[in-house]
C-alpha cells in the first residue's frame, strides 16, 4: 500500500525541492553524503502507511538525537568509494594480483591512469570504514537501554568488525601487493557487505541529520495509530516548522467531528494554519519529527490539499473549473473509500460569490459523511457556516482579527466559532470611499 | 494645450489594447504600418486618446477620408528603414572625402568599398527612390484627397516633394534600384540630404510616417467593415452604442446600449459563461478607439467626450504586498472615487464587483457603491454582479439605473448563450451546473452508501 498524494499537493505544502527556498526537503537536508540526500528525497516521496515502520522510525531519529552523535564522513570520498564498488569483480585473489602488477607496470611504461585510480579508491574507502567505526565507536559508548537501532547498528558492528577488513593494516599510499589484497578483499571477498555498509551510513545520515534539525528547533515526534478506535489527528500546539516564531494551534479532529470548517479574513493565517496541518501530517507519516507540544494520528493511507491553487483570479471561469476538476480528483479517491486527509483552502474562489456559496455548501455536506476522512476547508463565505451548523460532525474555528483603531490587527489564534469579522464594509469606511462621492 | 484622456495600466491590460505573450491585441489588430516610424506613430495615439471632441473628429475625418479611397503607402519597408538609418547618423566625419584622395586610397576603395561609403552610398540611393516614387503618388493621389480633411497635410507633403532644396535629388531620382552616381555627385546629394535640408528631410518622413498610419488605418476600417464614431461635447453626457461587438471574438454578437443622464449606470447580470465579460471590454474598447478618432466594431456610435476610462475586469491582487483580492478591489474603487470627487467626468466599468469578499459585504458595498454612482451624473458606470438581490433592492427606488442581463437557455442539462442583452435582473448561475455536469456529487452518493449500509 501507498501513500497517495499528487504533484499539486506537493507543492502547495513546499515539500520536494532541493533548490526550492522554504522546502521540507531542505529543512532537513544536513546530510553529508550523496547517498543520503538520495534516501532523503526517496522518504520525502514515499511517506510510510504503517503505524509500526513510523513509529520504530521516528524512535530511530529520537534516539540519535538524545545520543547526540555525529556523522563524521567526506562527502567526496564516499561517492568515490561508491563508484568504487561498482567496478569489476576480481575472478580470484590470483587475478588480483596479477592485475595489480599489469597496472603497476602499465603506469611505468606508458603512465597510465588506472594504478593511480585504484590506489585513491582503496584509499577512499578505508576512510569511509574508519568513519563508520568512528559512528560506531559513538553509538556503543553513548548506548541507551531499548536501544532502537539495535538492528542496524548490529548490521554495522559486523560489517566493520570482520577479521579480514579489522586486520588491515595497509596506509596509502600502498605498495602493490597491499593493493592487490585491498582490490581483492574490497571488490570480491567484502563487496556485498561493503554495500551494505554504504547503505547503512546513509541511513544514519539522514537519521542524524533529521535529529540534529529536531534539537536545534525543538521538534517533537508524533505517535502513529494504526486502530480505528482512536481520532483520527490529535495536536496541541502545532506549529510551522519553517517560521521561527510561528504560534501553535491545537485541534482534534475525530470519527465524531472529522471536518473543520474554517474562516477569517484574507491575511488571518488561514492558509498558513493549513499548510502547517498538512506539512506536519506529511511528516509525521515519514516518522520525521513536527513542530508541536503532542500530536497523535490515526495512520492514513494520503493527502490532498488545494490551497494555492495560484491567486490568479485572471484566469477567471477557467480557474474554476480547474477547481472543479480538483474537487472532482478529491471525490474519486474519497469515494473508493481511502482513508485521506483533505485540505481545501478558499474552495470555487474562482466564481462569483453566489456559485462559491452553493458549490462549497453542498461539496462540504457531501465530504462530511465520509467519516473516516478528516477534512479541513476554509472559506471568506461565512453564511457557508450559518447553513453548516445543523450538521453535527463539523467543527467551527476560525482566525481573528482584531480591530486597533482602523487597522486590523491578527492573533492567528484559532478560535472555536465562526468569524463575525465583517472588514469588508470596514475597509470600504476605512479608505472613506462613500464620503469622496457624495 | 491638447486635453488627453485619462487612461492607467489596468485600463490598457483589461481592454487589451497592448497585447502580452501572445494574445491578439488592439493595437496589433490596427497595425497594419509598413513602417517602424508609422508603428511608433500608431503606439503613440494608443498611449494618448484624445479628450477634446473638435481634434477628435478631425482625426476621425482624416481616418475616414482614407478608408474611403483605395491607397497603399507607396515606399517599399526597406527604403524607409534605409532612410531613417542613415539620417539618424549626423556625424560629419561619416562624409566622403572628395579630392585628397590618395592613389592607394582609391585603390582600396576598387577593391572593397569601406564602411562609410557603403553607408552614404545606400542612404542616397534610398533618398532617389523616396522622392521618384513620392513624385508619382503624390500626382496620382492629388485628385482623391481635394477637399478632404487631409488636404492640408498634402499640400504640406506635396510642398516639400517638390521643394527647391530638393532640386539636385529630384534631378537624380529614378524608378531603378541603383542609380549610377559618381563620388562627386554621392558627395553632394549625400551633403544635401544629410546635413543642409536634414530638417526638412526629416519633416518629410514624419508626414511619411502620418501618411502611413492614415492608411493603414483607413484599411482596416474598409476591410474589417468598422464605422467611425462621432464625438460630442462632454455635457452631453451620452453614450450611444449600435450594434457594437468585439473585434477580437469571432462571429461575435451585437448588441446596442444606450446611457445618458437620465441612466447613467448600467446594472449588468448574466451566468458566467453568458458573455458579461466581453461585452464590457467590447464598449470599453469602442469608447477607447472612439477618442482616438478611429474606426470602431459598430454599425453606429456617438459618445460624450470622457475625462478619462476606468475599468476593473481582470484585477490581480497584489500577495507579495500583502494585499487581498478583496483590498485590491477596494483601493481601485477608490481610484475612481478620487477621479469623481475631482469633477471628472469618467466612464467606468467594474466587472463581478467585490468578488472577493462574503456574500453579505458584497451586497452591501454593491448597493453603497452604485447608490453613490447615481448621484454623478455626467459619468457613467457598468457594474456586473451576481448578487442580483443587490438589484432587487435598488429597483424598488427609482434611481438612474438600467437593468439588463446576459441570457442563458437550458437545451436539456446544457447551457445556451443568446448573447443578447434583455431588460431586467436575471439569476441564472452555472457555477452548480458545471459541478452536476462533472457528476461530483453523484460520486459522492454512491461512495458512502455502501458504507452506510456497512456501519
Amino acid at each position: 500500500m501507498t501513500f497517495v498524494t499528487d504533484k499539486q499537493t506537493l507543492a502547495d505544502l513546499n515539500l520536494l525541492g532541493k533548490y526550492k527556498i522554504g522546502s521540507m526537503f531542505n529543512l532537513f537536508n544536513r546530510v553529508k553524503t550523496r547517498g543520503g540526500e538520495l534516501l532523503l528525497e526517496e522518504m520525502f516521496r514515499t511517506p510510510l502507511t504503517n503505524a509500526e515502520a513510523i513509529n520504530k522510525r521516528g524512535a530511530c531519529i529520537k534516539y540519535l538525537q538524545e545520543l547526540d552523535v555525529k556523522l563524521d564522513i567526506n562527502w567526496e570520498l564516499t561517492e568515490m568509494a561508491s563508484h568504487y564498488l561498482t567496478e569489476t569483480r576480481p575472478a580470484n585473489q590470483l587475478s588480483s594480483i596479477f592485475n595489480a602488477y599489469k597496472e603497476k607496470t602499465q603506469e611505468v611504461m606508458y603512465r597510465s591512469q588506472k594504478y593511480y585510480l585504484n590506489q585513491r579508491h582503496i584509499y577512499a574507502m578505508q576512510e569511509v570504514l574508519l568513519s563508520a567505526s568512528n559512528l560506531l565507536g559513538q553509538l556503543l559508548k553513548k548506548s541507551k537501554a531499548g536501544n532502537p537501532c539495535k538492528t542496524i547498528q548490529d548490521r554495522l558492528d559486523k560489517i566493520i568488525n570482520a577479521p579480514a577488513l579489522k586486520q588491515l593494516k595497509a596506509k596509502y599510499p600502498y605498495t602493490v601487493s597491499q593493493t592487490a589484497q585491498c582490490q581483492f578483499l574490497f571488490l570480491n571477498r567484502y563487496r556485498q557487505s561493503l554495500e551494505e555498509l554504504l547503505r547503512l551510513l546513509y541511513e544514519f545520515d539522514v537519521y542524524i541529520s533529521v535529529a540534529q534539525v529536531a534539537a536545534s528547533k525543538g521538534l517533537i515526534y508524533a505517535q502513529a495509530d494504526d486502530s480505528d478506535k482512536n481520532d483520527l489527528i490529535d495536536v496541541e500546539n502545532l506549529r510551522h516548522p519553517s517560521l521561527s516564531n510561528a504560534i501553535g494551534n491545537t485541534i482534534t479532529l475525530s470519527k465524531k467531528e472529522n471536518v473543520l470548517f474554517l474562516t477569517g479574513a484574507n491575511m488571518a493565517g488561514k492558509s498558513t494554519w493549513m499548510k502547517t496541518l498538512g506539512i506536519s501530517f506529511y511528516l509525521a507519516h515519514m516518522g520525521f519529527p513536527v513542530a508541536a507540544d503532542s500530536m497523535r494520528f490515526r495512520v492514513m493511507e494520503g493527502i490532498f490539499t488545494s490551497i494555492n491553487v495560484p491567486d490568479d483570479i485572471s484566469l477567471g471561469w477557467s480557474h474554476f473549473y480547474a477547481e472543479v476538476m480538483r474537487v472532482k480528483l478529491v471525490a474519486k479517491e474519497v469515494s473508493s473509500g481511502k482513508r485521506l486527509f483533505i485540505l481545501f483552502d478558499e474552495l470555487f474562489k474562482g466564481t462569483n460569490v453566489k456559485d462559491a456559496y452553493d458549490a462549497t455548501l453542498v461539496v462540504t455536506q457531501k465530504l462530511a459523511k465520509y467519516r473516516t476522512c478528516a477534512f479541513v476547508i476554509s472559506t471568506h463565505i461565512i453564511e457557508v457556516g450559518e447553513d453548516l451548523k445543523g450538521t453535527p460532525n463539523i467543527q467551527f474555528g476560525y482566525m481573528p482579527t482584531v480591530m486597533q483603531g482602523a487597522v486590523p490587527h491578527y492573533t492567528y489564534n484559532m478560535t472555536p466559532g465562526i468569524t463575525t469579522d465583517r472588514q469588508g464594509m470596514i475597509i470600504i469606511e476605512n479608505e472613506k470611499i462613500l464620503e469622496m462621492l457624495a | 494645450m491638447v486635453k488627453y484622456l485619462t487612461i492607467d495600466d489596468q485600463t490598457i491590460s483589461d481592454l487589451a489594447i497592448f497585447g502580452k505573450s501572445g494574445k491578439a491585441s488592439v493595437y496589433d489588430l490596427y497595425n497594419k504600418t509598413i513602417t517602424q516610424g508609422g508603428g511608433a506613430k500608431l503606439e503613440e495615439l494608443f498611449r494618448h486618446p484624445l479628450s477634446d471632441e473638435y481634434l477628435i473628429n478631425a482625426k476621425a475625418e482624416i481616418f475616414k477620408c482614407f478608408s474611403l479611397q483605395e491607397y497603399s503607402f507607396p515606399i517599399d519597408s526597406e527604403t524607409m528603414g534605409a532612410l531613417a538609418y542613415y539620417l539618424e547618423n549626423e556625424d560629419v566625419r561619416s562624409q566622403l572625402q572628395i579630392g585628397s584622395q590618395s592613389f592607394s586610397q582609391k585603390f582600396k576603395d576598387m577593391v572593397a568599398a569601406d564602411s562609410d561609403q557603403v553607408f552614404v552610398h545606400d542612404g542616397v540611393q534610398a533618398s532617389l527612390r523616396l522622392f521618384y516614387k513620392l513624385g508619382e503618388f503624390v500626382k496620382q493621389m492629388e485628385s482623391g484627397v481635394r477637399g478632404s480633411a487631409y488636404e492640408a497635410s498634402f499640400d504640406k507633403l506635396v510642398e516639400l516633394v517638390n521643394a527647391s532644396e530638393f532640386a539636385g535629388v529630384r534631378q537624380y531620382a529614378s524608378s531603378k534600384f541603383e542609380v549610377k552616381l559618381n563620388t562627386i555627385v554621392l558627395s553632394e546629394l549625400d551633403k544635401q540630404v544629410r546635413f543642409e535640408y536634414r530638417e526638412k528631410m526629416l519633416e518629410l518622413l514624419d508626414l511619411l510616417y502620418d501618411l502611413d498610419v492614415f492608411i493603414a488605418v483607413g484599411q482596416v476600417a474598409r476591410k474589417r467593415g468598422f464605422h467611425f464614431s462621432k464625438a460630442m461635447p462632454k455635457d452631453s453626457g451620452a453614450l450611444n452604442y449600435k450594434q457594437v461587438y468585439h473585434p477580437h471574438v469571432e462571429g461575435a454578437i451585437a448588441n446596442d446600449l444606450y446611457l445618458n443622464k437620465e441612466h447613467n449606470i448600467l446594472f449588468l447580470t448574466g451566468a458566467n459563461m453568458a458573455g458579461k465579460s466581453t461585452l464590457m471590454k467590447s464598449i470599453g474598447v469602442a469608447l477607447y478607439l472612439g477618442h482616438m478618432g478611429f474606426p470602431v466594431a459598430a454599425e453606429h456610435f456617438e459618445f460624450a467626450v470622457r475625462d478619462g476610462i476606468f475599468t476593473s475586469i481582470n484585477l490581480a491582487d497584489n500577495l507579495s504586498m500583502g494585499a487581498s483580492h478583496y483590498y485590491a478591489e477596494v483601493l481601485r474603487v477608490k481610484e475612481v472615487a478620487v477621479e469623481l470627487s475631482q469633477g471628472k467626468q469618467l466612464f467606468v466599468i467594474f466587472d463581478e464587483m467585490f468578488r472577493g469578499t462574503n456574500v453579505k459585504d458584497a451586497y452591501d458595498a454593491t448597493i453603497a457603491l452604485t447608490k453613490a454612482f447615481c448621484n454623478k451624473t455626467g459619468s457613467q458606470f457598468i457594474i456586473s454582479t451576481h448578487i442580483m438581490e443587490a438589484g432587487e433592492l435598488l429597483q424598488k427606488e427609482s434611481l438612474s439605473i438600467k437593468y439588463q442581463y446576459l441570457p442563458t437557455e437550458m437545451k436539456g442539462s446544457i447551457p445556451v448563450y443568446t448573447r443578447i442583452l434583455k431588460d431586467g435582473i436575471t439569476a441564472d448561475r452555472q457555477g452548480m451546473i458545471i459541478i452536476q455536469n462533472e457528476g461530483i456529487l453523484e460520486m459522492l452518493d454512491a461512495g458512502i452508501k455502501g458504507k452506510e449500509e456497512a456501519l
